[in-house]
């Protein structure tokens, strides 16, 4: 894969919660990238850290509970992690533009929603008139679809429903045409129809400004719908990324398989009895060696309790972090956790597992 | 037909302004005259936006908010306006699982005491050694390990909170359990096993079920028979592979269309315009200023519930003045 296509590649990052009586492994050796245009899914259950991993791009973890521990977050080729707050400040909302699950938390209640467009504006340009700052506002606003935009510039957010917030909360973080959108379950406290709208209306304003766009969801049917590429954690890690129709077709990581099986479908004959992934999610306290799925995972052999998978690297740019996928006779040389280097495989056409 | 379990018959619920200044103006009622019938052992979904009076309609199912008007049977019994003695009987029959099992476990109380705690209201002369036995029965039954019994709420994951909510529904041995999106709150994989646990309890109990999701996909699992509501009224109803597969009515349409499904293929039409805010006054269809389909009838009469199809399965109904046309 060509390095120029990457906009945003997260390496081994650790994002540790450190409480008071134990250490939670929030974000525990996540790796992926984000290609320039394209939108990549990431799901989890909750837990999974998702949530910490754009926290920690953003560099708004929840100090000083939380601690990047290490990994590198390399953004247009600066590593974001070398970066102090001062610098931070300059790319978070203008190169990387982030919004929230509740936009009511994000949005200031005592301030008009033209005043958070022009204060965001604002930093971008600080000797601009604010005449000419409002017309800009204004001009967001109309981008997300919002009527009368001229006018409800002067409005406050609670005058707004919510999907009609979510669109504010849009126009605020793509006002300065950032390079990257972080979404964080952007559409989770909205009804499915208002949902359906606001994903539409992202996927058209990310193609036409060429944005990124990283999409955290616990929703596999959202990412169907709206991404490209799809990142699946559990336990703080990365074990599976590939395009979205490789995922749903042939999954290649047994979390994986299990969760598309235990969803309830809309489509397709109705079963009777869902897939049922056996256990809870894992203990995030918890310093387990091996793979963190084992415990419920149907394939699990001697060598996933004993040993964390290799990030298996497919030259499509897909990854797995599975023994299943490592040839027997590899498993031995020294793959001690994560220390395997990332190797070439053919993708594959299909999982090869039984099952 | 076989008498219903469960019958609501027109029930309406109106709420009062909480203001002064709303006091006394018309309101769009947040139930409207909605007509229901669970039979034993049957399970009933009811589907529709936050704001369609889902919640409401449940709360009246449970006699928890007493219905403006109309009419509720539970077994042949006036429901709406018993005397407290037949309230208590009900209460023991139709229990509820809520969304939040957070607020709807007491923090102070251990597993077992919350299990317990229906059925020491509901039959005080029930011994201990009969509530210690049921207690370790229902752990048993809905996956929870009897370790847990001296446990406190949030000393649990979600899943299994749901499960202890599930076991203090059962202990009273109900005949019907409302589900307020019981398993919205939970993650996909402990979703599976309690979505599994309500259809193995309904088969070995012949529990009926009215259960509120919004999750199309889990309606569909879960039940045989869906309601859909819009902003009040059953705009759609009837077996519930039936209305997801060839929805009449538009706004089912849009419903069944907006969801996410896990498949590559692109929305197919295009989504619903806003809702505008209610107009008590307008005497058309309510869902018309939405409705990709609104003609002028559309905004001048509001169409009633009619049968769809062929008289032989006169079960599936719409409120549509186009059902049944086709080529729309």
């Amino acid at each position: 894969m060509n390095d120029s296509t990457v906009l945003l590649d997260v390496r081994s990052l650790r994002t540790y919660l450190h409480l008071r009586t134990r250490v939670l492994r929030a974000v525990d050796g996540a790796t992926f990238s984000v290609r320039r245009g394209e939108a990549l899914g990431l799901v989890g259950e909750s837990g999974s850290g998702k949530s910490m991993i754009c926290q920690s791009i953003m560099r708004i973890e929840p100090r000083p509970a939380a601690v990047i521990e290490g990994g590198e977050v390399v953004f247009e080729g600066e590593d974001l992690m070398q970066k102090d707050l001062s610098q931070m400040r300059h790319i978070r909302g203008s190169r990387i533009g982030m919004i929230f699950q509740d936009p009511m938390n994000s949005l200031n209640p005592v301030l008009t929603i033209g005043n958070q467009l022009i204060e965001s504006l604002r930093m971008s340009h600080p000797r601009e008139s604010r005449a000419v700052l409002r017309e800009r506002a204004w001009g967001a606003l109309d981008r997300v679809g919002i009527r009368d935009a001229k006018n409800r510039l002067d409005a406050y957010p609670f005058e707004f429903s919510g999907g009609m917030r979510q669109r504010v909360s849009a126009a605020i973080a793509m006002s300065r045409r950032p390079k990257l959108l972080i979404a964080d379950e952007p559409t989770t406290a909205l009804d499915v129809t208002t949902q359906a709208r606001f994903l539409g209306l992202l996927d058209e304003l990310r193609r036409a400004d060429n944005m990124s766009l990283l999409l955290v969801t616990h929703d596999l049917g959202i990412v169907a719908e709206t991404c490209d590429r799809v990142a699946v954690m559990y336990a703080g890690r990365i074990v599976e990324l590939a395009s979205v129709r490789q995922l749903l077709s042939s999954p290649r990581h047994p979390y994986t398989q299990s969760l598309l099986q235990a969803v309830p479908h809309l489509q397709g004959p109705r079963m009777r009895r869902l897939f049922h992934i056996p256990g809870e999610p894992p203990d995030a306290s918890s310093r387990a060696a091996g793979c963190r799925f084992a415990p419920r995972c149907n394939f699990a052999s001697e060598i996933c309790r004993t040993k964390y998978p290799p990030s298996l690297r497919y030259s499509n740019g897909d990854t797995v972090a599975c023994w299943l996928h490592v040839p027997e006779n590899d498993r031995e040389d020294g793959a001690s956790a994560g220390s395997l280097p990332a190797r070439s495989l053919e993708p594959a056409s299909d999982t090869g597992l039984p099952g | 037909m076989k008498r219903a379990l469960l019958e609501l018959r027109n029930v309406s619920q109106l709420f009062a302004g909480r203001h002064r200044s709303q006091r006394g103006l018309t309101q769009a009622p947040a139930v409207d005259r909605v007509s229901l019938e669970i039979g034993a052992g049957e399970s009933v979904g009811i589907a529709g936006e936050s704001g369609s009076g889902k919640t409401t309609l449940a709360r009246m199912a449970l006699r928890l908010l007493p219905p403006t008007s109309g009419q509720i049977l539970f077994d042949g019994e006036d429901i709406a306006n018993a005397s407290d003695e037949t309230l208590m009987r009900y209460r023991r029959d139709v229990q509820a699982v809520f969304q939040d099992s957070v607020s709807a476990l007491n923090p102070r109380m251990r597993v077992r005491d919350l299990i317990a705690e229906p059925l020491i209201v509901q039959q005080s002369s029930v011994g201990r050694a009969e509530v210690d036995f049921r207690i370790d029965e229902l752990l048993d039954r809905v996956g929870l390990p009897l370790g847990m019994r001296d446990c406190f709420p949030h000393e649990l994951s979600g899943g299994q909170k749901q499960r202890v909510a599930l076991a203090r529904a059962l202990i009273v041995r109900p005949r019907m359990l409302v589900l307020d999106e019981p398993v919205s709150a939970l993650d996909v994989s402990v979703r599976s096993q309690v979505l599994n646990l309500l259809l193995d309890l309904q088969e070995e109990r012949r529990l009926a079920y009215l259960m509120i999701a919004h999750d199309l996909a889990i309606l569909r699992h879960v039940t045989t028979r869906v309601v859909v509501m819009y902003l009040g009224r059953v705009v759609e109803s009837g077996l519930t592979e039936e209305v997801l597969f060839s929805p009449q009515h538009p706004y089912t349409r849009a419903l069944v269309a907006a969801s996410p499904k896990l498949a590559v293929n692109k929305r197919e039409s295009p989504p619903l315009v806003d809702r505008e805010s209610v107009d008590a006054e307008s005497s058309g269809c309510q869902f018309a200023p939405r409705c990709p389909l609104a003609a002028r009838q559309c905004h001048e009469s509001a169409p009633e519930l009619a049968a769809v199809g062929e008289a032989t399965d006169r079960i599936h109904f719409a409120a549509c003045h186009f059902t049944g046309r086709q080529g729309i």
